[in-house]
């Protein structure tokens, strides 16, 4: 008895001792660096640690001054490849360049993760007429001349100018391009911390080291449950049949062929976890299934080197996980050059499937014979993740393919897109009430011209409605209508010669509509961005409605209060209510004057609140305003109080038509 | 025996004072707030400064404390038009039975015809209409516990259904005048319609809350509870002359409500030979108007009945205005 005790406590032990280096390791993953000015001396080159964001695109992540691409903190944690852009739901942990040479028959190289580079500059951004290339970019310039913070450092004198660019465009949101100047500038000889003296590197190396966590959440505990552990990493080098090796990938037409292998790639996704079942309770959670079944992490993310200068050709592709990171240059060395040169799959003997873990991606360029002093080496890289929510896997894979192909299309036509030449414009929308003869309301009409159809590139329309928003608050758009120009064409005409009517009879008063109509183009080659078709929001296009009756002009005797009783709650409002789209009671005063002031009255005379025509108890960023003809009680008194339920009276003035007192039921 | 109504008096005094006050009018956020408007011509008059001038059957509706002063038995009947086509009325008999003290029944009720029933679908009408029922039945007993303080509490039931949905409720009334004697000063307090927390019948369903209308079949959802109108009112009045033919008589009351902030109304009346009078009011924490004025006439019918006849018209500003009609008869 006492001997297994004592086996029990010896094995623990072990246990324990053996775990040690890896709980390190992991607790030193989740150090955030930031440099302090102090640390240095005044005269130092280097400058504190900077950082800013593009958040301008689809894609949100954060730019540094110290070649982290992403935000690796486990805190207050910022964009880190968040995608789509404000959600939260984060790929990339961190991604850094290595570059690596040999000097005097020795190989050494600067990392950036291990905190080689020091900033030189801020990070500056630039937008509008001070951005040269793209809607956004950043400049931040570093080097591994002095890397204080670095312990035995062998600096190879280099210096880096990061430029980074970023769209809102449709067709180049999703994706961020980073270009690096690298320069050799020589080494520091007199430790003041600037380059003094020249040096050739041999046989130069350019490498990526990009560690994504798919999907990173921003505490510790969160993504040891929802598997940084459990992410693959591949590469573009040899052919796509490491698809087969996935369950969730097989037997899915992709089309990818030999002509997207070119070794340039690195691809990370979320795998499956044996250890967890998905939040649907199913046990595979490829792609992080929630309670609902949606994918929480469907996308693919990843880099593609698209352009060097010199040409470099691709070297190798290797992987590492958080166990066999490389601690020293010689360890880096084994990793980058030894064989194989581009690493396969890794598989679970015990199930035949590739390996889940927590991988980091190494694909590098080169060698450059020599890197001559005072030379620079143009690196140009995309940053993207692409993703098919509806089923993931190799959908997105196939997206992330063709964003990186328009990714080096802007590349090697210098940013230069003419994208009204290529894109037709949006048609502009109007949305009509229809009433009858009898003065009853029928429905509305969506109204567009044909504006678009002179574009050469012009495809087709779809007109889209939403009657509904998500618990996020975004809408719910459903396509009700699609005209394409070899398939139903035309759309029906209306009155006007050159505007298209369709009517859509499926409203109601009092509810909130949102109308659209998209041109759509032809399948566009070059540029290869595929069919593409104008934004949802297109302010020509995008037609908010709230219907009602018209203004009354008249009398006040029809005003009406709707619904009248009033019992406990109404449909009219959102019903999936959060707090990016609360729940408002909604009571409406309909028919009215446009310069009708309401008050509300308790039955004994107190006054109980006070509202106007054409307000609306909804606050937030789309809703369409109430007509004039409507007002909107909230059921809250003046005092923000719940009205009681009970018998309410009501007046209304109006300087054009007079007054009305009149009563309400609300029962809750 | 006064001593006694004293301490009753203080207590509710220590009552009100210790309630917590609101920085802010709390209002509409009670339900049976029809049992708040002023019944009957005279008090309306009188801008509602009427805990201690209300006497006989129609004290019913203000302080039951009243009822000792009306004489044997009596019968009030009270119409009232009010805004939005409603009428608000209210009767109240009263019967003395010597020592044992004054008995009565009472009703208030809020009449107005069906309301159409408005709907998302059908806004302007959907050509159903809904009836509501707003009314209170009561039982009240009144007597002197000396010459000069009297004491009186009334259980009602108050009913107010809308469309099949509904509550009935118990409240009490409870009240005590103090009649000092000195130029007809007297001091009188009231707690009207204090009763439980109600719940309005039937159910509904939420459509905020996926749990109530997504399921198939949807769960429906209990209404929440509400208080009822309590109201503390503290009364006074006298005679500022009393000689022969004339009398002018000035009331003030201070009404602590637990829908509002405090109220202040003020009124006075002149009599001549108790037959003609003439009454005006302020009613100072109104939130529309606030001004009354009125007139009655009272006049003995065969040689065993007195009958009173009184009108009061009241300012409701946005709200327009009020007219009262009462009917007292004395037997």
């Amino acid at each position: 008895m006492i001997m297994k005790q004592h086996k029990i406590l010896l094995t623990g032990l072990v246990l324990i001792l053996l775990m040690s280096p890896v709980l390190n390791g992991a607790d030193a993953e989740k150090n955030h660096f930031l440099m302090r000015k102090d640390a240095y001396t005044a005269d130092s080159p280097i400058v504190e640690s900077d950082w800013d964001w593009h958040k301008i695109g689809v894609l949100w992540n954060r730019i540094t001054n110290f070649s982290y691409m992403g935000d690796d903190a486990y805190t207050d944690r910022t964009p880190s490849c968040d995608y789509p852009g404000g959600t939260g739901n984060s790929y990339l942990y961190r991604g850094t360049i290595w570059l690596s040479a040999f000097v005097d028959g020795e190989f050494h190289s600067t990392q950036g993760d291990d905190q080689e580079f020091s900033p030189l500059t801020p990070v500056t951004m630039y937008t509008g007429d001070e951005a040269q290339k793209a809607e956004q970019e950043s400049y931040a310039e570093y080097y591994d001349v002095n890397a204080p913070l670095a312990s035995n450092h062998f600096p190879l004198g280099v210096k880096v100018i990061e430029r980074t660019y970023a769209w809102s465009a449709d067709f180049a949101s999703d994706f961020i391009i980073y270009e690096y100047d690298i320069i050799n500038v020589g080494i520091d000889t007199d430790g003041d911390g600037y380059p003094d003296t020249d040096r050739d590197l041999d046989e130069f190396y350019f490498t990526i080291r990009f560690d994504g966590d798919v999907s990173k959440l921003p505490h510790w505990g969160a993504e040891y449950r929802f598997s940084n552990q459990d992410d693959h990493v591949v590469s573009n080098g040899v052919d796509w049949e490491w698809i087969e090796a996935f369950p969730q990938m097989q037997g899915r037409d992709h089309g990818l062929t030999i002509e997207e292998i070119d070794s340039s790639m690195i691809m990370m996704f979320d795998g499956d976890n044996p250890e967890f079942d998905a939040f649907d309770g199913h046990p595979d959670d490829f792609g992080n299934p929630a309670e609902d079944g949606t994918l929480q992490t469907p996308g693919v993310l990843g880099l593609r080197i698209l352009k060097t200068e010199p040409k470099l050709k691709p070297h190798s592709f290797h992987t590492c996980h958080i166990y066999n990171d490389p601690g020293t240059d010689q360890e880096t060395w084994d990793r980058m050059i030894s064989d194989p040169t581009f690493e396969d799959l890794l598989i679970d003997p015990r199930n035949n499937l590739p390996y889940p873990l927590d991988y980091r991606g190494i694909l590098t360029f080169g060698p450059m014979d020599v890197f001559k002093a005072g030379d620079t080496l143009k690196v140009t890289t995309a940053l993207a993740v692409g993703s098919d929510p509806d089923s993931g896997g190799v959908h997105s894979l196939v997206e992330f393919v063709n964003i990186m192909k328009m990714a080096k299309y802007m590349v090697d036509h210098d940013y230069d897109i003419p994208i009204d030449e290529l894109i037709p414009p949006a048609p502009n929308v109007e949305v009509e009430e229809v009433v009858n003869e009898a003065g009853e309301f029928q429905g509305v009409h969506l109204l567009w011209d044909d504006s678009p159809e002179s574009h050469p590139n012009f495809a087709g329309y779809i007109a889209y409605k939403a009657s509904e928003k998500t618990a996020t608050g975004d809408l719910l758009w459903v396509p009700i209508d699609t005209f394409m120009v070899d398939e139903t064409w035309p759309p029906p005409l209306g009155k006007k010669a050159s505007v298209y009517k369709i009517f859509d009879s499926n409203v109601e008063f009092g509810f909130d509509y949102y109308y659209t109509v998209q041109s759509v183009s032809v399948e566009i080659i070059d540029p290869p961005i595929g069919v593409q078709a104008t934004s949802m929001r297109d302010p020509n296009a995008y037609y908010p409605i709230s219907p009602a009756t018209p203004v009354a002009t008249e009398n006040l005797d029809d005003v009406k209060v709707v619904p009248n009783p009033y019992v406990g709650s109404a449909i009219w409002n959102n019903r999936i209510p959060s707090s990016a789209n609360p729940w408002e009671h909604r009571l409406q005063f309909i028919n009215l004057p446009a310069d009708a002031t309401i008050k509300i009255f308790t039955i004994d005379g107190d006054f109980v609140d006070e509202i106007h025509a054409g307000e609306t108890v909804r606050i937030g960023e789309g809703y369409p305003d109430a007509r004039d003809s409507v007002a909107e009680w909230d059921l809250l008194t003046r005092n923000d109080q719940e009205a009681a339920p009970g018998i309410y009276m009501y007046v209304v003035d109006s300087p054009s038509l007079g007054t009305k007192v009149g009563k309400f039921v609300v029962v809750r | 025996m006064q001593n006694k109504s004293l301490i009753l008096i203080l207590l509710i005094v220590l009552m009100v004072t210790v309630t917590p006050g609101e920085t802010f009018a709390p209002v509409g956020t009670v339900v049976g707030q029809f049992m708040e408007i002023g019944m009957g011509a005279k008090g309306a008059a009188m801008g509602e400064a009427y805990t201690t001038g209300a006497s006989g059957a129609e004290a019913v509706f203000w302080n039951p404390a009243g009822l000792v002063d009306g004489g044997n038995n009596q019968l009030f009947v009270s119409q009232t038009q009010w805004p939005a086509d409603m009428a608000f009325g209210g009767a109240a008999l009263s019967m003395t039975f010597g020592n044992l003290g004054t008995f009565a029944i009472s009703s208030v009720y809020l009449m107005t015809d069906d309301m159409e029933i408005t709907s998302l679908d059908a806004p302007n009408g959907t050509g159903d209409f809904f009836s509501l029922s707003n009314y209170t039945l009561g039982l009240s007993y009144a007597r002197y516990l000396t010459d000069r303080v009297s004491v009186g509490l009334t259980g009602k039931l108050v009913r107010e259904e809308y469309l099949d949905h509904g509550y009935s409720a118990w409240s009490l009334d409870l009240g005590s005048i103090y009649r000092t004697g000195f130029h007809g000063l007297k001091l009188g307090m009231s707690i009207m319609h204090f009763g439980p927390e109600i719940r309005f019948s039937g159910d509904y369903i939420d459509y905020s809350d996926q749990q109530s209308y997504l399921p198939d079949p949807q769960v429906p959802k209990e209404f929440e509870t509400y208080s009822l109108p309590v109201m503390f009112r503290f009364g006074t009045s006298i005679d500022l002359m009393n000689k022969m033919d004339h009398r002018l008589t000035a009331a003030g009351d201070m009404i602590h409500p637990n829908n509002n902030v405090e109220q202040y109304n003020l009124g006075v009346e002149y009599a001549f030979r108790e037959m003609v009078t003439l009454r005006s009011g302020y009613k100072f924490a109104s939130d529309e108007g606030g001004l009354t004025l009125g007139a009655g006439l009272r006049m003995a019918v065969m040689d065993w009945t007195t009958l009173c006849i009184d009108y009061a018209y009241s300012d409701l500003g946005l709200l327009t205005n009020s007219h009262r009609f009462s009917l007292g008869i004395s037997f």
